[in-house]
């Protein structure tokens, strides 16, 4: 995604890596639309009643205020404050490894009340096993923007690292604000 | 770009947030209190919390629009 | 010694592949030993994956590009000679070669692969292969097929020729480019493996449940289709966003070469479609290696989520086969007439209705397989549909051959065939949209007769006139024109009588996927195979004649056909920098014989001769 070679000086490489990245995110939407439709296909609005709501809850609340401080880290660095920009980034990979520790926590109570062999387990499994990938990749990302960022290699006119991983980072919190329903909450 | 927009923009960041955490406590008091057929809900109440995320998180228009 | 060093890229993927297989078996072995399931499978995955990584760092994906994301500075060498069709190389015109060559090279072992298989259908009864080892090829041959299919024409033709033709100086994300292709070789070494695991005997389809319980094969057949999604994918994203941000000046939506709108719908199926049989590959390895049950249907599984999921991609990747197979064909179609394209607007309206279409008629694959039946005709009448934007570029493509002055170059010659051949695969295709007359013919030689007069009678034949039309602009040599129309003769007759014989072998009950068949088919099926072996015998003329019109056939010009449109307005081979001086487009890129019409001006020194907008 991050892609800057000096073979392209007459074009607009920003508008170029904006596109690129958003056709990856439609593209990538596709495979989260085949996931929630294969579980209405296979389990309807079927939902065990040991699914811990509460904690559905808070981690989706995690999850959307890491948003907010990826956005702002965003806004720091293009408005060139190196110290927001890290901070904000450093509070985004808090909250993130927060969300996945909470999904480990379900995965521990899930493990016992409805197994990956089972109907729903195969479902909850999947969606949550794939959403986490993308929650692991975003941190990925983010930790190399942290550190480029550590080393001085974003200023206020060019910062489109940052902008591509949180832009990615939000992607993946769209997706939850559509699985976090159709897993926890359809009956 | 300028220094001054900044706060404006931080400003704009929390809204965002709260409306997203309205949405999601009522979805949550949706799918637990309404037993059955609230997943029409639901689904609208989903695309209303990611269209924020899209707009102002994600700057879906700055693809067509040039940079202010 | 000049080899092993023009060969060091490759080394030094291989050598990191092996070390990513040992520390993802560990791992999944480490993994195995937490849980009591069987271990053969995670080690298989994991290893796998970590080969991959592995092997994509080593080639060059860590020196073109990793060192960056941890704050180095980037490390890359282009070189001149024939080393650098062996290397991470962004340039697109030596990715467009790699694709090329690879998927000839492919397309002959998958041809291989037919002539075996009908080698065993002869005669009844048992000749050369058992009935897991018939089903292992036919699958082989189907996969192997389908990645010709969808990758030789976007990922060879437009990426030498896409930029060429819009004017730009490479595509928008060239490292990605290179990836896309460096992720293919793993593809065709995995597929290679699957008959030393057991085969598989499922099928390019890879329907459950039977690929959910089969040979471990199985698995490395997901395992490729996964990978060779990913390339297919990255593809998309790359053309679309040069199409979109790089065109030259003046080069306006109403001035792109039909073979660029082509391609442009095509990549929009595969950016989006893809996802889906990407996951449908991945509900399967998940059912296998983690035991989960998407399939199983004692636990709520439904294999039919499959076959939705599946063709939901498959349908319209048929699409993104044929739609550069149209542009191909209907750009040579044009030059060789010496006439204005037929309908412009009308095609490119077309294209992009197809594009609609091809996401709503995924079902009539479903016909026999127990889906609802009300859903039977509405997936009919969709399918029916698609007829029309079909039929419009069927029409422009006469209306562009009438009344022209016809050049009957071995091109033009296969881009005629590929009109003719396509009305038959669309006219047969009609009788398997319809519901009553699908159920009758479903799973026999009929189908099998139908989408190879799409694929190969349509697309295949617009790769040969591909081939022949800008082998030039490629090698910088010309092929050798009587050769040339010897090969597309001899193709052209043994292909339809061979196909055309299977319709009937289809009527007469000929099932597919089997390699054994009632005595009373003999004579068909002897019939078919015999025409099958003159078919393939004609490629023998096409290998002939590339290698050796590569090695030493006359120079070509930079424009040997005369046409307009930009890939020919630079040398033959274009310079590094594909245009010395950018060019700028003012006019439409087909206007022949309209008096005073120019597509493109050679600099911007003084502007273009006529309106510029
Ligand atoms: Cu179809």
């Amino acid at each position: 995604m991050v892609e800057a070679t000096a073979s392209h000086p007459v074009h607009d490489r920003l508008s170029i890596n904006r596109l690129g990245l958003w056709l990856f995110i439609i593209s990538d939407s596709f495979l989260f639309a085949a996931l929630l439709s294969s579980r209405f296909f296979l389990q309807g609005v079927h939902r065990p009643a040991e699914l811990n709501q509460p904690l559905g809850l808070v981690i989706s609340i995690i999850l959307v205020a890491s948003s907010l401080t990826a956005y702002r880290s965003e806004m720091a660095a293009a408005h060139g404050d190196q110290r927001g920009f890290r901070n904000n980034i450093l509070m985004t990979i808090g909250l993130g490894l927060l969300f996945i520790i909470g999904v480990g926590v379900e995965w521990r109570e899930a493990f016992t009340h409805f197994p990956p062999s089972t109907g729903f387990g195969t479902i909850f499994f999947t969606l949550t096993g794939v959403h986490a990938s993308h929650v692991l990749s975003g941190l990925i990302l983010l930790g190399i923007v942290l550190f480029l960022g550590r080393k001085g290699r974003f200023t206020s006119g060019s910062y489109w690292g940052v902008e591509g991983a949180v832009k990615y980072w939000h992607f993946v919190d769209v997706a939850w604000v559509f699985i976090y329903p159709t897993l926890y909450l359809v009956s | 770009m300028h220094r001054t927009e900044l706060p404006s923009k931080m400003r704009l960041g929390f809204i965002v947030f709260g409306v997203l955490i309205v949405i999601e406590i009522i979805e949550y008091v949706l799918g637990v209190n309404m037993k059955g057929g609230a997943w029409p809900l639901l689904a609208v109440l989903a695309v209303i919390g990611a269209w924020p995320i899209v707009q102002y998180f994600m700057h879906f228009t700055q693809l067509w629009r040039r940079e202010e | 010694m000049a080899a092993a060093s023009g060969l060091k890229p490759i080394l030094k993927g291989l050598s990191f592949a092996l070390v990513g297989l040992l520390i993802g078996a560990g791992l999944g072995l480490l993994f195995t030993s937490l849980t009591n399931r069987p271990s053969t499978e995670p080690v298989i995955v994991l290893g796998y994956v970590f080969a991959l990584l592995g092997w994509l760092l080593g080639v060059g994906l860590w020196d073109a590009w990793g060192r960056e994301w941890v704050g180095l500075p980037v490390q890359g060498e282009a070189g001149h000679d024939w080393r650098r069709f062996f290397r991470f190389t962004t340039d697109h015109k030596i990715i467009g070669v790699q694709y090329l060559v690879t998927f000839v090279v492919v397309m002959l072992l998958a041809g291989i692969a037919s002539v075996l298989m009908r080698v065993e259908l002869m005669a009844p009864g048992k000749n050369i292969l058992g009935p897991n080892e018939f089903n292992t090829t036919m699958s082989l041959h189907g996969i192997m097929m389908i990645a010709v299919a969808v990758a030789t024409i976007i990922g060879g033709f437009a990426n030498f020729l896409l930029p060429l033709m819009i004017g730009a100086d490479d595509v928008a994300f060239p490292r990605i480019n290179a990836l896309s292709y460096w992720i293919i070789p793993p593809v065709a070494v995995l597929l290679l493996l699957t008959p030393f695991f057991g085969g598989f005997d499922s099928g390019w389809t890879a329907y459950p449940p039977l690929s959910v319980i089969n040979a471990h094969g199985q698995l490395l057949f997901l395992l490729a289709f996964l990978t060779f999604g990913v390339s297919s994918i990255l593809g998309g994203l790359n053309f679309l966003t040069t199409i979109i941000k790089l065109r030259a000046p003046g080069m306006t939506w109403g001035r792109l070469p039909i073979f660029v709108w082509s391609i442009f719908a095509a990549a929009l199926i595969s950016l989006t479609a893809t996802q889906f049989v990407a996951y449908g590959l991945l509900m399967i390895i998940l059912d296998r290696v983690v035991g989960m049950s998407f399939f199983r249907a004692s636990e709520g599984g439904n294999p039919l989520l499959y076959e939705h999921i599946f063709w939901f991609y498959s349908h319209p990747a048929v699409y993104i086969m044929i739609l550069p197979a149209f542009g191909i064909a209907l750009e040579v179609l044009t030059h060789f007439s010496r006439k204005p394209l037929f309908a412009y607007k009308w095609v490119v309206g077309a294209f992009l209705g197809i594009v609609g279409l091809s996401f709503i008629v995924w079902a009539h694959h479903l016909y026999t397989s127990g889906m609802p039946n009300s859903l039977h005709i509405p997936f009919m009448v969709t399918t029916e549909l698609i007829s029309i934007p079909t039929g419009v570029v069927f029409l422009a493509a006469l209306g562009t051959i009438w009344m022209g002055r016809l050049w009957l170059t071995t091109p033009m010659l296969f881009a005629i065939a590929f009109v003719f051949n396509f009305l038959i695969g669309g006219v047969t295709g009609i009788f398997l949209a319809d519901v009553p007359t699908d159920i009758q013919l479903q799973d026999n030689y009929f189908v099998v007769a139908h989408f190879h007069y799409t694929i190969m009678g349509g697309e295949i034949f617009a790769i040969m006139a591909g081939l022949y039309y800008w082998f030039p602009k490629v090698t910088g040599r010309m092929y050798h024109e009587k050769l040339g129309k010897v090969h597309f003769w001899s193709m052209f007759l043994t292909y339809n009588v061979t196909f055309l014989a299977m319709f009937w072998a289809g009527i007469q009950g000929m099932n597919r996927r089997v390699a054994d068949y009632i005595p009373d088919l003999a004579g068909i099926n002897l019939f078919v195979s015999i025409a099958s072996f003159f078919l393939a015998a004609s490629f023998l003329i096409l290998v002939y004649n590339l290698v050796r019109s590569w090695a030493r056939g006359t120079v070509a010009s930079a424009s040997p056909w005369r046409a307009r449109t930009l890939e020919w307005q630079t040398s033959s081979p274009p310079p590094l920098e594909n245009f010395p001086h950018p060019p700028v487009v003012v006019g439409h890129p087909y206007d022949y014989g309209v008096p005073g019409s120019v597509h493109a001006a050679p600099a911007p020194v003084g502007g273009g001769s006529e309106d510029e907008r």
